[in-house]
């Protein structure tokens, strides 16, 4: 068994408590439902390490449309014209159109790209408490959402490490499906780090991953500067209750 | 048994085989066979680009993919993969047959040019890349389908063998494995890929993927990829410790390593082949490479191992006897094995209305309460005339495997209901039963034969059941001759000595008793009960039941089909394993018994368990901790203490009737917690558990209601639309819901548009509510209010997720936007009220 240390707190915002204080009888439930979830997380990653192109928009030509931007053509969202006006980034073989990437990239010669997950046992719990208590699915699956984050949290912390010792900087992590970073990159991902033998992640057909409590993301690597270290999660412009600020 | 025919037709013969080959069967196992190796690392070097599919190289170069089998050939290799890895109809849609056919017939040109004409060309087929259900979203049938096209492409154009590897999931081996014996006459080698901690993806373990493997008939099995050979062998170890056939092992060149965005593997040929000889060591018969290993690692490898041991001893027949779930094995041998008797419908009423109705989780429920009270196995009957049971079968076996790892024993006398559950079935099922019967025996052990299993052989045939024992041990005998014949081994017969009742028979219990014993030494056999019956027409069963547990236990028995939830019978089992060593310094009885009662408490106690009322919700109340005064029944729903709440509904009965505590009671208290939700004074577990505590209570005011009594306000569906598979945000929704008394009719999840139109339409139900949680399924969402739109104008839809904002619902044309589970109480109860004006 791995322990991976989850903040009581992050928790409580997955569960949407909104800054007020839960009562001793619901941290006991929710603590014991941690506990569970510690037993039978099984954390897996893989990442590595890969050049970056950025090409502005203005030299993009029209012609270069990637798989991940013909998938996303059928999201509601993907309407909009910007797609095609936004920079073309280019790494491990990907070609990703986004604005949003461009700019928590700008200024990166390298990126790293990763895969994790805290394994198929969490989703089971989840599956089970459905069943059997409903309560407890909801805390599962907050304090699963919690573990994953703080599992790749660590795994940020040693490539940070590993950057420094470079002499490298890190930007926030960034994922597919944030902003503009278009969802149809789970694909790329699946490929390039093999997530299925390195870590036992498989997407269905729209996309999402098996298990659920997975994460995908890049992370620039800049030479100048410090670490930025607030998340990427900002960037969505998406209103959504579970946002960090 | 349909399937069975066609799969005859369906067989493709290989013709014109090369004399200088022998039968790939007469030597595997008798001798060391070599598979190739890695083909990732040397197509880069050819030029293949990253994100480009290898199998299109079968048309674009077939030049390098016959030297690529050519080199392997040339290395000593006797079985030599097609490069069809990743071909399935979901990568290549347009040309997939043309692609495998091009493979085969690469890779038998490499063979010629090679002068290898002695060796085999093994269509490689690999996983489709997709998770399937019920944990994925890929159905078994089309997984299974996917693989046949494969299959037949293959052996159609001459493949010799069928190697299918990497594979991560045992559902998915199964579906591979069903497909190729199913379409082919070829030998049938299969290889997983466990990682570090020697688990597949989905869980299993090397034991409980070899007890299926085996049983649905493969030539060999083995491990590939994902580690090195230094890691690799103790899994090998394992390997050769559980298989009674021919092991594979198949190791990368080493862990993974990036350099330069690229994966290379650093283990040269030198030292890999020094670890594979301690692979040979074990006695492995067939190895080979996988990731970053060249025709230089083989080549080396054979150089290494090629004198250890050319003639192996027959791969040793293991005794065990395995039954297995995705995850778990369960080893019925000399540890009793509890197996739980309570999901079957007869003289249930709750569970016959269930089965109706078409309610799987309560059934769910029922296996999850066993499963916490010890059971090891679970049974599982559903049959009821007037159902579909092979659909019910299929559906509940699935439903019980997405939320337990227990193995499961799939109990039917109808044979449609058993071969749609042991094809559909992720493991090694145990089956419940056959007998002494011809025409069972006809009918049975061929699907057992197909598709593995324990089966359960009653002693009784054409002439009843014996009354002696001799009979009995004489029909045991009969049956594991006829299981000789259809080569089902014997280790996985379990015979059932049958308990029938004393209050008719005096002697019966002995005569089971010695049936037990004669089984267990004189057969060598294991042995299984359904207990309860022994005590029927008599007061205190339980006591009756719980005593001969104990002697049966002690005469031999191997499983003991029985209730679980029953504290009585609980006590003798853990007794029997605290007696008989089988319980470490007697942990598990000191667990369970830590704060037993003696006398009257203690047998309340009992009583209560037996009569099966503990249902999940109401221990999962009960562990939430019981407050020291007694509730009142609006006290216990609003702050969720789902035992008293039952309990204070009970007393409330004794004075009014149920509609009126539902209206005056239980409705109040869950609109007090539901206001102090939105509030925001109430949190989200809060809710539910208030939720749960009005559920337990409205199951008891259902239970005294007469027939024609109903509480329904009203009917909605509910369904997560079409390619969302994350439904909690529904489920949710459901609780709610029914906890204000509105009848859900729960589609699941990943429904498609018509299901949820064609439902809508014949039971005419005038709301539909629909979750998605992603952008990419919203459009699934506004699909299917089009359709509704179209074929049933007067339907309100209400849509709710994680993405939604009103903006998106009124985009996709939905009537309400609901933010959270009470906003749809509220919107469903406006309507219906304003219906009924």
């Amino acid at each position: 068994m791995t322990l991976i240390p989850t903040d009581l707190n992050e928790v409580y915002r997955y569960l949407g408590f909104h800054g007020i204080t839960p009562t001793p009888e619901m941290t006991g439930i929710i603590q014991e439902c941690l506990e569970k979830l510690q037993e039978v997380s099984a954390p897996r990653s893989f990442y590595l390490y890969t050049p970056l192109e950025i090409i502005p928009a203005g030299e993009v030509s029209t012609e270069e449309v990637s798989a991940g931007e013909a998938a996303e053509a059928s999201a509601p969202e993907a309407a909009s014209v910007e797609g095609a006006s936004a920079p073309l980034l280019r790494f491990a073989g990907m070609e990703v159109r986004s604005k949003g990437l461009a700019r928590n990239l700008a200024g990166c010669r390298e990126v790293c790209l990763l895969a994790a997950t805290i394994g198929p046992g969490v989703d089971l719990l989840i599956r089970r408490a459905q069943v059997s208590a409903m309560s407890r699915a909801v805390i599962y699956q907050a304090a699963g959402a919690a573990m994953i984050e703080a599992y790749v949290d660590g795994l940020n912390e040693q490539i940070r490490q590993e950057a420094h010792a470079r002499g490298l900087f890190l930007r926030p992590r960034f994922s597919p499906g944030y902003g503009d970073f278009s969802l149809g990159h789970q694909t790329d991902f699946a490929r390039v780090l093999e997530m299925q033998k390195t870590c036992g992640i498989t997407l269905g057909s729209s996309l999402l991953m098996t298990p659920s409590k997975s994460v995908t993301a890049v992370i620039g690597l800049s030479d100048h500067g410090t670490d930025c270290r607030e998340p990427g999660c900002e960037e969505c412009a998406h209103p959504c209750e579970y946002r960090r600020v | 048994m349909e399937i069975c025919s066609n799969q005859e037709q369906n067989r493709t013969h290989n013709p014109g085989q090369n004399p200088a080959r022998r039968p790939l069967l007469e030597r595997l196992g008798r001798e060391r066979l070599y598979c190739d190796g890695g083909s990732g690392t040397i197509l880069q070097s050819m030029g293949l680009a990253g994100g480009e599919l290898p199998e299109t190289w079968n048309l674009k170069h077939p030049d390098r993919i016959i030297s690529l089998a050519r080199g392997y050939f040339e290395a000593g290799c006797d079985i030599v993969n097609t490069n069809t890895f990743g071909a399935n109809a979901l990568k290549y849609p347009e040309n997939l047959s043309e692609i495998v056919e091009a493979g085969v017939h690469l890779c038998m040109e490499g063979r010629r040019l090679a002068g290898r004409e002695d060796a085999y060309v093994a269509l490689d087929i690999g996983p489709t890349g997709r998770l399937l259900a019920p944990m994925g979203d890929l159905p078994f049938d089309r997984a299974v389908e996917l693989f046949a096209e494969v299959v037949k492409s293959g052996a159609k154009a001459g493949a010799d063998l069928i190697l299918i590897e990497t594979m991560s999931d045992s559902y998915e081996a199964k579906a591979a494995v069903l497909a190729a014996k199913e379409n082919c006459d070829l030998p049938v080698l299969i290889t997983l890929i466990f990682d570090e901690r020697g688990k597949l993806l989905t869980g299993g373990t090397i034991e409980s993927a070899v007890a299926m493997l085996e049983g649905l008939g493969v030539d060999a099995i083995g491990i590939n990829c994902g580690l090195g050979p230094a890691q690799m062998r103790d899994y090998a170890r394992r390997m050769m410790e559980a298989a009674s056939i021919p092991v594979i092992v198949n190791p990368n060149a080493g862990l993974p390593r990036q350099e330069d965005g690229r994966t290379v593997y650093d283990v040269g040929p030198e030292e890999f082949a020094a670890e594979m000889a301690k692979i040979a060591d074990l006695g492995v018969q067939v190895i080979g490479g996988c990731c970053g290993t060249t025709p230089e690692h083989i080549r080396r490898e054979i150089a290494t191992t090629h004198s250890k041991a050319v003639v192996l001893p027959a791969p040793e027949t293991k005794q065990k006897t395995i039954v297995t779930s995705f995850s778990q094995a369960v080893e019925i041998g000399d540890r009793p094995v509890l197996i739980g008797e309570r999901i079957n419908p007869t003289g249930k009423k709750r569970f016959k209305q269930a089965l109706r109705d078409h309610d799987i989780e309560y059934i769910l429920q029922q296996g999850l309460a066993q499963e916490d009270a010890g059971a090891q196995i679970l049974d599982v009957n559903v049959g009821l005339p007037e159902i579909d049971e092979p659909a019910m079968m299929e559906e509940v076996l699935r439903s019980l495997q997405s939320v337990s790892a227990l193995p499961l024993q799939i109990d039917t006398t109808d044979p449609a209901a058993l071969e749609r559950g042991l094809r559909h079935y992720n493991g090694k099922a145990m089956v419940n039963s056959v007998n002494g019967k011809q025409e069972s025996i006809e009918t049975v052990m061929p699907l057992v034969k197909k598709y593995g299993g324990v089966l359960v052989a009653l002693t009784l045939d054409e002439d009843g059941i014996p009354d002696t024992a001799d009979g009995r041990v004489a029909i045991a005998r009969r049956i594991y001759e006829a299981a000789d014949r259809y080569d089902i081994p014997r280790k996985d017969i379990v015979i059932d000595c049958l308990a029938m009742t004393i209050s008719s028979d005096p002697r019966s219990a002995l005569v089971t008793l010695e049936t037990i014993r004669r089984v267990h030494e004189e057969l060598n056999g294991r042995t299984i009960l359904g207990v309860s019956n022994i005590s029927f027409g008599l007061p205190a069963r339980e006591v009756v039941n719980a005593h001969f547990l104990t002697m049966a236990l002690y005469a031999g028995l191997s499983c003991a089909i029985l209730n679980p939830n029953n504290a009585v019978i609980m006590q003798a089992w853990r007794a029997f394993y605290a007696l008989t060593a089988l319980d470490e310094n007697c942990a598990d009885f000191i667990a369970a018994y830590a704060d037993y009662q003696s006398g009257a408490a203690g047998s309340a106690a009992g009583a209560s368990g037996a009569s099966g009322t503990a249902g999940a919700s109401g221990s999962a109340g009960a562990k939430s901790g019981a407050p020291s005064q007694v509730l009142s029944l609006q006290e216990s729903v609003e702050r969720g203490v789902s035992g008293r709440a039952a309990e204070a509904v009970r007393e409330a009965l004794a004075e009014r009737d149920g509609l009126t505590i539902i209206n005056e009671e239980l409705i109040p208290a869950l609109d007090r917690v539901g206001k102090g939700f939105e509030a925001g004074r109430v949190f989200l577990p809060q809710l539910l558990m208030s939720a749960e505590a009005a559920k337990a209570a409205f199951e008891v005011i259902k239970n005294s209601m007469k027939g024609g009594e109903s509480t329904s306000k009203g009917r909605v569906i509910l369904a997560t639309v079409q390619g969302d598979i994350h439904d909690i945000g529904k489920n949710i929704v459901k609780v709610m819901l029914e906890n204000y008394s509105f009848e859900v009719i729960d589609l699941g999840k990943d429904v498609p548009p018509e299901v949820i139109v064609e439902t809508a339409l014949r039971e005419q139900i005038p709301v539909v509510g629909l979750s998605a949680l992603m952008t990419t399924t919203v459009v699934s969402m506004e699909k299917t209010i089009k359709l509704l739109r179209e074929k049933k104008p007067d339907t309100k839809v209400i849509v709710g997720g994680a993405v939604m904002t009103q903006e998106y619902a009124d985009a996709i044309g939905a009537d309400f936007y609901a933010k959270d589970a009470m906003d749809t109480v509220r919107f469903v109860s406006d309507f219906y009220e304003r219906s009924d004006i």
